[in-house]
C-alpha cells in the first residue's frame, strides 16, 4: 500500500523517534556516496549515531559511519532504529541544491523520522529557499555478518590513500579478479590483475613514504572479484587515509578515513569475501 | 630488446601512443638498430602512422639484435599488440608526468609478453604484461621528398585553422596555389547538400614556416587523423609539415625533432575526379607532369566551371556570368561588396519561392556526379570516374589507373628508392604495376609482384566497379582507397626467396 | 532582399553569440525575421499538438555595428528564413575573439546566411573563415505564422529565482519524475515538486515579486482569488531543465506567467534583448 506523501508531515517534532539536524548536508551526502553502488541500504541508528550499510553479492558490504557528534543536534528515543531506504534518491534529495563543493553556500538539514512504517522525512535549506522530501521506508533486511575480527587478522598494512587511488582508479576492469599479496618479504604489497591484454602488478615497498603502518606476519595471496571492489574508489578518492587488513580466512577489510569539509573525521569501512575459485595466479 | 624512457620523455612517447590510437587498433612495433618504431594503420587501410624513436630519445637503447636466443641477426622482435592493452599502461598522460620516473620496456621471450614496468615516486612499479603477436612488419612507402607541395606550419596555426570546422565534421579538403592555402570541409552529396552548413578558411602563405606549392591542387583527407596528428603537434610544440601531391595521392603528415624522434602521418586523399576538374586547379607550369597538364587543359576557366556546377545556378546562364564575376570580385575586394551582386540573385530566388520551383531540377546535375552510396565496402572509389572524363583519364599516360597508391617497400629508410623505378611521377603507382619489397638483409633488392588483371585492364578501368582493384581484406572507406601494405611474416624471413607481399595485419587472428 | 550586418564590438559578438545559443539550446529549426529595426528567432509550433512558441527579438541598433537590409518589397520590408540556430552557433564558435563578424544573405550553392569571421593571427595576416548556412527563404503567403504570440490573461505573474538555484534544483528532480509541477500565488511564493511512488520532493521560493499581471487590469477578476491561493501548471520536466540549462543571457527578469492548469509563459527581459517561451503543458 502506498504510503501517504505528505510534504507537510513530521512539523510536530515530538511524534519523531528521531531527529537529527546537520548545518552542513555535504558532510552527510559525501559520505554515503562513498558506499553508493547499490540502489537501496539499511539504516541503523543509535544513540553512537548512524550506520549505513549496503551489500552486494553476499560477498561485499560497506558501512558509513556518521557519529552523533557530526550532527548539531541529534535525538533519538529508541535504543536502535532500523529502517531501509532507496539510497539513491536520498542522496538526490540530500544534494538537491547543487554539490558545488566551493559555493560559500552550504545546505542545512534535518532529517526526521516518526518510526515503522512512515517515511524520512528531510527539510533542506539553502538561503531562504527550502526543500521538503518525504522518502518512503522500507522493511529492513538481514545484514551480513562477516565475522570480521581484529584477533584473527594477519597482515595489516595503513597507508596513505593518495597512490592506492591511482592504482584503483586504473584497475583493469577485464580482469576477473583483483589479487592482494602481502608479505613480511619482497614484493611485500603487490596488487594484480588478470585481464584480456595481460597481467598488470602494481608493487607497493614497505620503506615508501607512502607507508604509514606495515604489519605483515605471513605470505598471503587473495583474490576478490574486481568488480565487487571497485566501487570502493568512490571512499578512496574521499579519504586521506586507508588500512588494509586481511584475516585468517582470507577476508579483506578496507577501512577508509574521510575528513569532511568542517575537518571532523568520519569511516567508511568495506569487507570483501575472497572469491572461491582460486587458480594458481599467471605469475 | 630492452629500452628505458626516461621521465622527461615520457610524456612524449604516450602522446605518440595517444595519437597513434586514434587511428588504428593495432599498435606495431618493431625495435630497429636506429630507434623503436610504432606503428599503425586504420581498419580500412586509409590512414597509416609511424614514429620512430632515436636511440638517443633513451635512457637506454638496446634493439635486441644479437640476442642470445637468435641465431639468425635478423630475428628481431616485430610484434602487435591491441591500442586497447597499451592504453591500459598509458591510461592517464597527466598523471604519468606527474608519478612516473622512468619507464622501461622490455621483451619477456619466457612468457611472450612486452613488459612495460612504470617506476613511479614513491618506490612504487607498476608492471604491464602485455600479450603480443608476433608479426610481419608494418610499413607503407611514401615519398615524401619528391613532393611538388611542402607545407611547414607551426602547430597553432593548424589547430587554430581546424578549430573552425565542426566536431562531427568528418573530410576536410586543403585546396592550394601560390596565393594562398584554402581550407574547406568536404560535403558529401547524401543525403542532402542544401542543408549542409559549408565553411571555408583562408590562410596566407607567409603564415606558414615554410610553403613551397608547386602544383595547384586539392585534396581531400581526414579530419579524425588529422585531429589526432595535431593533438600531438599540440602538446609537444613541434611544427608538422605537409607534403602531397594532387586528389588521390597520399597526403603526409611529418613532426620531426631533430635527432630524437620522429614521426609520419600519411592519410590517403580522395580520389575524385570530378571534383578535380571542377575545382579550380590550374597548372602553373608549362613542364608539369603530362598528368595534370592534361587534366587542366580540360578545364582552363576551373573557376566558372565550378560555378557551373552549383545547383543553384544550374541552368541559368546568366546568373553563372554574374556569379562568375561576384566570386572573383570577392576575391579581390576580401570580401567586401558582394552584398550589391547579391541582390538580383534573391529575387530571383523569392519568385522561385513564390511561384514554387523545384529545386531539385537545378540541384540534380550535383548528384549525378555520385550515386554510390558512401558507406564503405570496396571500391566506391571508382565512382569517380563518371563517364564524362573518359577522355582524360585515357589520356593520362602509363600509370592512368593510379589515382593514387602507396608503395609498399620493407626498408629503413622509407623515402629511398622511389624515384629509382619511375621517373614519370614522383610517387609510384601501386596498383597493377610493381610493389617493392626490401628485406634489409637482401639490401634493397626489389621484388616485384604483378597483378595479374591489372596491366591489360587500364582502358576498362574507366567502368565503375573495378574488380581488380579491390584488395580482398583490405576495404577502402568510402572513396579513399586504402593504402597498401607491404609486409613479412616472420617465419618466412629465413627463406629469402620467398619473400613475398603479405597484406598487412586484419587478415590475422586477432589474439 | 538582402541583408547583411557587421558586428565589431567584442561584447556584442559574445552577446549575440550567447542569445542564439539559448535558442540553439531549446529548438532545433526556428524562423529567423529579419527587420529594419530588429532581429527575431520565432518557433511556432501548433500548441494543439503540445508545440512550444518562442519570440526572441533582438533591436539590431544594441548588436550591429553596420546593419543594411532590403525587404520583399518596400510594403513588405522584412525577410523570414527557416535555419538550424544550432548551425549559427557552431559559426560562431571561434568568434568569441574576432576582430569583427559579418552576417549576411547570400545566394550559394542554395541560399544561406553566409557567417564571416575575422580571426586573429599571430603577424598581420588577415584571417577570414567563412561558413555558410544553408536557409530557406519563407515564402510570403506563410509569415503569417510566424506573428508574434498573443499574451493571454494570466491567473498569477511571477519573477523567477535566481535561474542557478532553480536550474540545479530541477536537475535533480530530473532523476525523479518525468513531470514537474509549477506553482505561483500572488504573495511572491513559486514551488516546484515532484513526486513517485518512493518520494516525494518539493522546493518553496518566497519573496519575489509579482509584476501587475494582466489580471489585475482586468479589475473584476482580481478580486476573486485569494492572494495565497497557488495556479498550478504540469510541465515536461525535462523541456524545462533543458531551458534553464541553456539560458545563458542573464537577463535582468525572468517573469513567469500562469494560466492555472493551461499555459505557461516565460519572459526573459534584458536591455538588449527579450525571449518569450510558451511551454506546453500537461493535461493531468
Amino acid at each position: 500500500m502506498p504510503m501517504a506523501l505528505s510534504t507537510q508531515t513530521a512539523t510536530d517534532d515530538d511524534q519523531n523517534i528521531l531527529l537529527a539536524r546537520i548545518d552542513n548536508a555535504r558532510s552527510v551526502s559525501n559520505i554515503l556516496k562513498a558506499i553508493h553502488f547499490k540502489e537501496t541500504a539499511t539504516v541503523f541508528a543509535s544513540p553512537m549515531g548512524l550506520k549505513v550499510t549496503v551489500e552486494d553479492a553476499k560477498c561485499i558490504q560497506a558501512n558509513a559511519f556518521i557519529q552523533e557528534g557530526i550532527f548539531q543536534e541529534y535525538v533519538i528515543k529508541e535504543e536502535q532504529i532500523t529502517f531501509k531506504i532507496n539510497l539513491t534518491i536520498l542522496l538526490e534529495c540530500l544534494t538537491i541544491f547543487g554539490t558545488g563543493a566551493v559555493g560559500g553556500s552550504c545546505t542545512s538539514l534535518k532529517m526526521c523520522y516518526a518510526g515503522y512504517g512512515r517515511p524520512l522525512v528531510l527539510m533542506l535549506e539553502e538561503e531562504g529557499v527550502l526543500t521538503d522530501c518525504s522518502i518512503k521506508t522500507l522493511e529492513p533486511d538481514e545484514v551480513l555478518d562477516f565475522n570480521f575480527s581484529s584477533t584473527n587478522v594477519i597482515n595489516k598494512i595503513i597507508m596513505k590513500s593518495e597512490c592506492l587511488k591511482e592504482a584503483f582508479n586504473e584497475l583493469d576492469m577485464t580482469s576477473d579478479v583483483l589479487e592482494f599479496l602481502m608479505s613480511p618479504d619482497a614484493p611485500y604489497l603487490r596488487l594484480s590483475t588478470f585481464g584480456n591484454a595481460g597481467s598488470t602488478h602494481s608493487d607497493f615497498p614497505k620503506d615508501s613514504d607512502m607507508m604509514e603502518s606495515f604489519q605483515c606476519a605471513q605470505t598471503q595471496t587473495n583474490r576478490y572479484k574486481v568488480s565487487l571492489l571497485k566501487p570502493s574508489v568512490k571512499a578512496l578518492a574521499l579519504s586521506s587515509r586507508v588500512s588494509i587488513r586481511t584475516d585468517n580466512r582470507g577476508f579483506l577489510s578496507l577501512q577508509y578515513m574521510i575528513k569532511n569539509e568542517d575537518g571532523q573525521i568520519c569511516f567508511v569501512e568495506y569487507y570483501c569475501a575472497p572469491d572461491e575459485d582460486v587458480d594458481d595466479p599467471e605469475h | 630488446m630492452k629500452c628505458v624512457v626516461p621521465g622527461a620523455n615520457i610524456k612524449v612517447f604516450g602522446r605518440a601512443v595517444h595519437s597513434l590510437s586514434k587511428i588504428g587498433e593495432e599498435l606495431y612495433i618493431e625495435p630497429l638498430d636506429h630507434g623503436l618504431a610504432l606503428r599503425t594503420v586504420n581498419s580500412s587501410r586509409s590512414a597509416y602512422a609511424c614514429f620512430l624513436f632515436a636511440p638517443s630519445f633513451f635512457q637506454h637503447y638496446d634493439d635486441g639484435v644479437g640476442d642470445v636466443s637468435s641465431q639468425d641477426s635478423d630475428d628481431t622482435l616485430r610484434c602487435k599488440i591491441a591500442m586497447k592493452s597499451i592504453l591500459t599502461v598509458f591510461r592517464s598522460l597527466s598523471t604519468m608526468e606527474k608519478t612516473v620516473e622512468r619507464c622501461k620496456i622490455k621483451l619477456n621471450m619466457k612468457d611472450s609478453r612486452l613488459v612495460f614496468q612504470l617506476y613511479c615516486r614513491h618506490g612504487i612499479v607498476k608492471t604491464h604484461n602485455l600479450a603480443f603477436i608476433e608479426c610481419e612488419t608494418l610499413q607503407a612507402v611514401f615519398s615524401k621528398d619528391m613532393c611538388p607541395n611542402s607545407l611547414t606550419a607551426c602547430s597553432k596555426l593548424l589547430c587554430d585553422a581546424v578549430m573552425n570546422f565542426q566536431n562531427n565534421q568528418e573530410e576536410v579538403t586543403l585546396i592550394v596555389n601560390p596565393e594562398k592555402i584554402v581550407l574547406k570541409n568536404y560535403v558529401e552529396d547524401e543525403p542532402d547538400p542544401t542543408k549542409v552548413m559549408h565553411t571555408n578558411l583562408s590562410l596566407q602563405p607567409e603564415e606558414f614556416d615554410y610553403c613551397q606549392i608547386g602544383v595547384d591542387t586539392e585534396v581531400t583527407f581526414c579530419l579524425k587523423e588529422l585531429r589526432a596528428i595535431l593533438g600531438f603537434s599540440e602538446v609537444t610544440t613541434l611544427p608538422v609539415t605537409l607534403k602531397f601531391e594532387t586528389a588521390g595521392r597520399p597526403i603526409v603528415f611529418s613532426i620531426d625533432s631533430d635527432s630524437t624522434f620522429e614521426g609520419n602521418f600519411v592519410l590517403a586523399t580522395l580520389a575524385d575526379q570530378l571534383t578535380q576538374s571542377q575545382a579550380p586547379t590550374q597548372s602553373r607550369s608549362t613542364t608539369q607532369k603530362s598528368r595534370s597538364s592534361m587534366k587542366q587543359s580540360r578545364t582552363p576557366h576551373s573557376r566558372s566551371t565550378m560555378m557551373n556546377h552549383r545547383p543553384g545556378n544550374g541552368g541559368d546562364n546568366r546568373s553563372n556570368t554574374r556569379n562568375y564575376g561576384q566570386s572573383n570580385a570577392a576575391e579581390r575586394t576580401d570580401g567586401l561588396e558582394e552584398f550589391m551582386n547579391d541582390e538580383n540573385d534573391f529575387d530571383e530566388m523569392m519568385i522561385q519561392h513564390e511561384t514554387t520551383i523545384n529545386h531539385r531540377d537545378q540541384t540534380n546535375i550535383h548528384n549525378n556526379k555520385q550515386t554510390i552510396d558512401s558507406k564503405h565496402k570496396h571500391s566506391e572509389d571508382l565512382s569517380v570516374r563518371s563517364k564524362g572524363d573518359n577522355s582524360v583519364v585515357n589520356s593520362k599516360g602509363d600509370h592512368s589507373n593510379i589515382d593514387y597508391s602507396m608503395e609498399i617497400m620493407r626498408s629503413a629508410s622509407p623515402t629511398a628508392g622511389c624515384s629509382k623505378t619511375n621517373e614519370e611521377s614522383p610517387v609510384i603507382p601501386i596498383l597493377g604495376s610493381r610493389v617493392k619489397i626490401t628485406d634489409r638483409s637482401l639490401d634493397e633488392t626489389d621484388i616485384t609482384m604483378e597483378d595479374g588483371n591489372h596491366g591489360n585492364d587500364v582502358d576498362n578501368q574507366d567502368n565503375n566497379e573495378e574488380d581488380d582493384e579491390y584488395i580482398p581484406g583490405t576495404p577502402p572507406a568510402k572513396r579513399f582507397r586504402s593504402l597498401f601494405f607491404g609486409s613479412q611474416d616472420l617465419t618466412q624471413t629465413q627463406h629469402k626467396a620467398s619473400t613475398s607481399v603479405v597484406l598487412a595485419a586484419d587478415s590475422d587472428d586477432d589474439e | 532582399m538582402r541583408f547583411r550586418g557587421k558586428l565589431i564590438d567584442i561584447a556584442c559578438i559574445q552577446h549575440f553569440t550567447r542569445v542564439v545559443t539559448t535558442v540553439s539550446k531549446i529548438i532545433k529549426g526556428c524562423v529567423l525575421r529579419i527587420t529594419p529595426s530588429a532581429m527575431y528567432f520565432i518557433l511556432s509550433e501548433k500548441v494543439i499538438n503540445g508545440g512550444i512558441q518562442i519570440w526572441c527579438e533582438l533591436p539590431q541598433g544594441h548588436f550591429f555595428d553596420e546593419y543594411a537590409m532590403e525587404g520583399v518589397s518596400p510594403e513588405a520590408n522584412e525577410i523570414y528564413l527557416e535555419l538550424a540556430p544550432e548551425n549559427l552557433v557552431k559559426a560562431l564558435k571561434t568568434a568569441q575573439i574576432a576582430k569583427w563578424v559579418k552576417i549576411k544573405l547570400t545566394k550559394k550553392h542554395t541560399p544561406c546566411i553566409t557567417v564571416e569571421v575575422d580571426l586573429p593571427t599571430l603577424g598581420s595576416h588577415s584571417r577570414v573563415v567563412v561558413h555558410d548556412i544553408p536557409v530557406s527563404v519563407v515564402p510570403r503567403r506563410l509569415w503569417e505564422e510566424y506573428q508574434e504570440p498573443v499574451m493571454p490573461h494570466y491567473d498569477v505573474s511571477i519573477m523567477m529565482p535566481q535561474i542557478k538555484v532553480l536550474r540545479s534544483v530541477v536537475d535533480k528532480m530530473k532523476n525523479l519524475s518525468n513531470v514537474l509541477s509549477l506553482s505561483a500565488n500572488q504573495q511572491g511564493e513559486l514551488r516546484v515538486s515532484v513526486e513517485n511512488d518512493m518520494v516525494s520532493v518539493s522546493t518553496h521560493f518566497e519573496d519575489l515579486l509579482n509584476p501587475a499581471s494582466s489580471r489585475d487590469d482586468m479589475g473584476q477578476n482580481s478580486n476573486q482569488c485569494e492572494p495565497d491561493e497557488y495556479f498550478e501548471v504540469k510541465i515536461d520536466i525535462r523541456k524545462f531543465a533543458q531551458f534553464l540549462a541553456g539560458q545563458q543571457v542573464s537577463p535582468s527578469r525572468v517573469i513567469c506567467n500562469i494560466v492555472d492548469n493551461r499555459i505557461v509563459h516565460f519572459y526573459l527581459v534584458n536591455d538588449d534583448v527579450s525571449l518569450q517561451y510558451f511551454m506546453p503543458v500537461m493535461v493531468s
